[in-house]
């Protein structure tokens, strides 16, 4: 009924067409069966691989790394979950939104992040951050639908347990960089992984190391795990059991607070490492997931350097605590005897100089005893005289200084000036007036805080120079001993040991006598020895020092030693303390060690009554007993 | 038995009319329907998300209406929708403006307007409202020779502009379609000889030109075409995902809901685009081949519908809907199959997507109506 106004019926050449047309059609959809054919199958076994590595992704697995514990079994390191965020490139649409807000959530610079993941691969997870703070997984878990792409994952991470203490013993961990990468091919290093870049993680890397595995898991685009098809079974790394108090390094640690320095507590039995402070400390924790950007240069751009170990790498003049060396080296040289006397009135003229004693108008006659309990200059300078440079030197390598201990491969080593030395560094002839200034630890030597606890160490042992170490024990994860410290002596100081009682008696003295130096460093219940130093930060001119150390700017002023052991018959602890320009201060670090040794032993903090300050019987003391003022003898040397 | 005879007399014109209905065509746009929801809940089941919405029931739910939608169709001669033809065009154009103006972004794309709980694409309607409105320009022209430039520039602005409102949102795929169609129509009517050889040589101009013009994700779309695995991981990477889908599916499939590829995201779209990447996984070369055959076939039955169409707009109608199915079929499995470059053009009936169904049903019913109504069965 409508056809009278329309068109009318269909016109054969349409009808033509209109078939030409449907053959067209077929004729297309013969290529998609050809094409289906094709795929499905001459090529599907092809496809049907392809589609199976498609699924199954090799994924790395990091086992846990071996935990550290201190000698009394507290852990002092283990390791916690921790969530690094990836990007897959491929699967974020907006490459750009979503590095803007990685960038601003992990706080990196935009520029800096989108270069390198421009350069990443864009199916493989790139890893835009590792230990993400829980905020931030929060915030990217909870916006998954709007960052496709982006995922975290959980991975085991360094957790130190130590209150951010200990930090220059355990060490850290850093990312493997290319050229380690390279270097550690056999051991299965991957790009990503951390390892020990100092301390005791550094030195035991290959114990610590947990095994990296993979595990093949079916992963979906996204790159999310949904199953595990052959799990990889973790391999932890073995543990560390240190000879660290850890107890004992807190204390010194909260003690040498304020302090630039050094404190080295050592088992004078077996050289064992009890407690290593170098400050600025650093807080191993930081590095935990590896340290980059402004942290790390903050830290590399530090003044005071607190990546330095200063036990190990720090140099300084040994001052007065040299007179140690000097005494052995003139009694077993026998220049001195024990008794013999020399007459101190306050200064020593050599050549066309006058060396001037510490204590102006000086000790008068002294002995070697008194010379170590009142550090007295002249006494040295004479004898320093008599000895001459190469004895000295000979006597300060016996005792290990200005040598490396062997601790550890970062150590310095000092310097023990020489006529062979000099004529090389300098090429010019050893001067004796150069030997007197040297025989009170000023001049060129050089040791480190280690050098001199160990020195110390030797000293209270008799004569053994043990090998520092700091490891006792390595054990499996299921407990199995794999490695066993066993104490290595450097060598054994050939001197009698009655040159070391008198020695060890001068250093009674120091503490324990009633003109000693370090007076304040006594204890009721246990005796302790030790001597004070102090050491010329700069070079000045010995003859004719005048300025008072708290005008000097900081650089210029002295650094302060004290070292010490305890008990006196049994030593079980001998401990150096060095304090970078602490000037005055340094006078403090005579408690500081009582304190520490104290703690040690397990004796309260107690004064000695006078009766103990008296002289023991047989030892012989100078009949004239001047008491001085405390405060005289702060100010030694 | 006798008694009967009044009621079947009375019911013989729809007796008559039921038996010209092309049960072939309605087995298979049913066929379809039902495919596209097993396929859609397949696609969909690993994702907790899309399953939650039960995409799968509200498909089902759309066939079904589709299907009611399709009988009533049938009740009005084919013809009272072409003398509509204007009225339906000038809704769908508002509702294109409307999608620019209001419309709900998804992916980037504006292309759905948002009625309470629904959701309508004007860009699937419009397919249809183009065909129509053809059907009833070049029907009611009298003349048998073939159309001349003037007559062409009128039905040409007539599809430009839902074109390039589609065009706009963006849907270039389904613009491209809507074009194409209505340029297969004119030529069924014909056009002149001059003018094919001036559109001929003006694309061998322009291509190249065109080719500065298109964005560089769409030029790289292009180039991966020639060597996907040249770039696996960037711009090849779906059209390979998608090749990697089909072929491992092998002969006979993985099985149902046992697509590893579709599960495992790996292919986008999935429910939509890529679904019959996820049936060539799951149900291999023979689902593969049944769900290409039954394609033809529904195209050769609407070709069918048009050749013995009663007029020429009844012709066009069936054509324009055969060319359309066509189009989006071959386009999208094409693309699946790594022949054409990705373009986001969904399945017919296959696919997920409300207004696609209800459209395609109601097309499948113009076609229908048009065989019901062909010479001398015209009555009811």
């Amino acid at each position: 009924m409508f056809r009278s106004r329309m068109g009318g019926e269909t016109p054969d050449k349409m009808r033509r067409r209109m078939q030409w047309l449907a053959f067209a059609f077929s004729l297309c959809m013969m290529v998609l069966f050809v094409q289906l054919w094709h795929l499905q199958v001459l090529q599907g076994d092809k496809f049907r691989a392809l589609s199976e590595n498609n699924r199954i992704a090799y994924r790395v697995v990091r086992s846990p790394r071996g935990l550290i514990y201190d000698h009394g079994g507290r852990l002092l390191a283990d390791n916690r979950a921790s969530f690094n965020l990836y990007l897959v490139k491929e699967n974020s649409p907006d490459l750009n939104e979503a590095v803007r807000h990685l960038a601003r959530m992990t706080d990196q610079p935009y520029d800096e992040l989108r270069e390198k993941v421009r350069r990443a691969n864009p199916f493989r997870p790139f890893l835009i951050k590792a230990d993400v703070d829980r905020k931030t997984m929060a915030f990217f878990e909870e916006h998954r639908p709007d960052f496709p792409g982006v995922f975290t994952q959980v991975a085991p991470l360094r957790n130190y347990r130590t209150e951010e203490r200990g930090g220059h013993v355990l060490g850290y961990l850093g990312e493997v960089d290319g050229q380690q990468l390279q270097e550690l091919t056999e051991f299965n290093y991957r790009q990503g992984d951390l390892l020990g870049k100092y301390g005791v993680e550094r030195a035991f890397e290959r114990y610590l190391r947990g095994e990296t595995g993979f595990k093949q898991v079916e992963v979906d685009a996204y790159g999310r795990e949904l199953r595990v098809v052959v799990p990889f079974v973790e391999k932890p790394g073995n543990n560390l059991h240190l000879t660290i108090d850890y107890a004992l390094q807190a204390k010194a640690e909260e003690l040498f607070r304020d302090f630039e320095g050094s404190i080295i507590i050592l088992d004078p039995r077996d050289g064992a490492i009890l407690a290593l402070v170098s400050n600025p400390a650093i807080d191993p924790n930081q590095f935990a997931g590896g340290l980059r950007g402004k942290s790390w240069r903050r830290l590399t751009s530090d003044p005071l350097k607190p990546l330095e170990n200063r036990a190990l790498r720090g140099q300084y003049p040994p001052g007065s605590i040299f007179k140690i060396v000097m005494a052995f080296a003139t009694l077993n040289e026998k220049v001195m005897r024990p008794d013999d006397k020399v007459y101190c009135n306050g200064s020593f003229p050599f050549g066309r100089r006058v060396f001037a004693d510490w204590k102006q108008g000086g000790h008068g006659p002294i002995d070697l005893i008194q010379s170590l309990a009142q550090s007295c200059d002249v006494y040295y300078y004479t004898v320093g005289n008599k000895l001459g440079i190469e004895r000295i030197a000979y006597y300060s390598h016996l005792f290990g200084l200005g040598e490396a201990t062997g601790y550890d491969p970062g150590e310095k080593g000092g310097l023990v000036p020489s006529d062979a030395w000099k004529r090389k560094r300098f090429n010019e002839r050893w001067y004796p007036g150069e030997t007197i200034s040297v025989s009170i630890g000023q001049g060129f030597n050089l040791i480190t805080p280690m050098q001199a606890a160990n020195m110390m160490a030797a000293v209270a042992n008799g004569g053994t120079l043990w090998k520092p170490f700091v490891v006792r024990e390595v054990t499996s994860p299921q407990g199995e001993v794999l490695y066993r410290h066993r104490p290595e002596a450097i060598h054994k100081i050939p001197i009698p040991k009655e040159i070391f009682d008198t020695v060890r008696e001068g250093l009674r003295e120091v503490v324990n006598g009633p003109r000693g130096t370090a007076k304040r460093a006594a204890l009721a219940e246990v005796v302790v020895s030790g001597k004070t130093g102090t050491a010329q930060a700069v070079r000045l001119n010995l003859t004719g020092r005048k300025a008072k150390p708290e005008d000097l700017p900081r650089p210029y002023r002295d650094h302060g030693w004290f070292v010490a052991f305890a008990p006196y018959d049994e030593p079980r602890i001998a401990i150096a303390i060095l304090g970078e320009h602490a000037g005055k201060a340094g006078s403090s670090f005579a408690p500081l060690a009582r304190d520490l040794i104290a703690f040690y032993l397990g004796v309260p903090v107690k004064p000695p009554q006078a009766v103990a300050a008296a002289p023991r019987a047989g030892v012989p003391r100078p009949a004239a007993i001047v008491p001085i003022p405390e405060e005289a003898n702060l100010l030694e040397d | 038995m006798r008694t009967s005879a009044p009621i079947l007399k009375t019911l013989s014109p729809f007796r008559r009319a039921l038996g010209q209905v092309d049960w072939l065509l309605v087995g298979a746009t049913v066929s379809l329907s039902g495919i596209g929801v097993l396929m859609i809940y397949s696609a969909i089941h690993s994702n907790q998300d899309l399953l939650a919405n039960g995409l799968h029931w509200k498909q089902a739910l759309w066939s079904t209406i589709g299907l009611l939608v399709l009988s009533f169709v049938l009740l009005f001669d084919y013809h009272h929708f072409t003398r509509m033809a204007y009225f339906f065009y000038g809704l769908v154009i508002v509702l294109l403006v409307m999608v620019l103006f209001a419309g709900r972004v998804v992916y980037g794309a504006k292309r759905w307007l948002v009625f309470g709980p629904m959701r309508l694409q004007p860009s699937e309607v419009a397919r249809l409202a183009v065909i129509i409105i053809l059907a009833r320009i070049f029907g009611a022209r009298d003349s048998s020779e073939p159309l001349r430039l003037g007559e062409l520039i009128y039905p040409f602005i007539l599809v430009m502009i839902p074109v390039v409102l589609i065009a706009k949102q963006p849907d270039l795929g389904t613009a491209f379609t809507v074009f194409m169609t209505a340029a297969v129509l004119a030529l069924m009517v014909g056009v002149e000889r001059r003018i094919l050889y001036i559109l001929g040589a003006g694309a061998v101009v322009m291509a190249p030109v065109g080719w500065f013009f298109l964005k560089e994700y769409q030029r790289n779309r292009i180039l991966t075409l020639f060597n996907p695995e040249a770039d696996p991981l960037g711009t090849g990477y779906q059209s390979l995902q998608s090749k990697i889908a089909i072929g491992s599916g092998e002969f006979w499939g993985k099985g149902l809901l046992q697509g590893t590829q579709s599960r495992l995201h790996f292919l986008p779209e999935k429910h939509t685009d890529f679904i019959f990447s996820v049936l060539s996984e799951e149900l291999g070369f023979v689902g593969g081949i049944f769900l290409l055959v039954v394609f033809l076939v529904f195209i050769h039955r609407c070709m069918l519908a048009a050749l013995n169409a009663g007029d020429k707009e009844g012709a066009l109608i069936a054509t324009g809907v055969a060319t359309s199915f066509f189009f989006y079929s071959a386009f999208n499995i094409g693309m699946t199959l790594g022949l054409i470059p990705i373009v986001g053009i969904p399945l017919p009936l296959v696919s997920y997507g409300g207004s696609a169904s209800l459209t395609s049903f109601i097309a499948v019913a113009l076609v229908i109506n048009v065989r019901m109504r062909r010479k001398g069965f015209n009555s009811f």
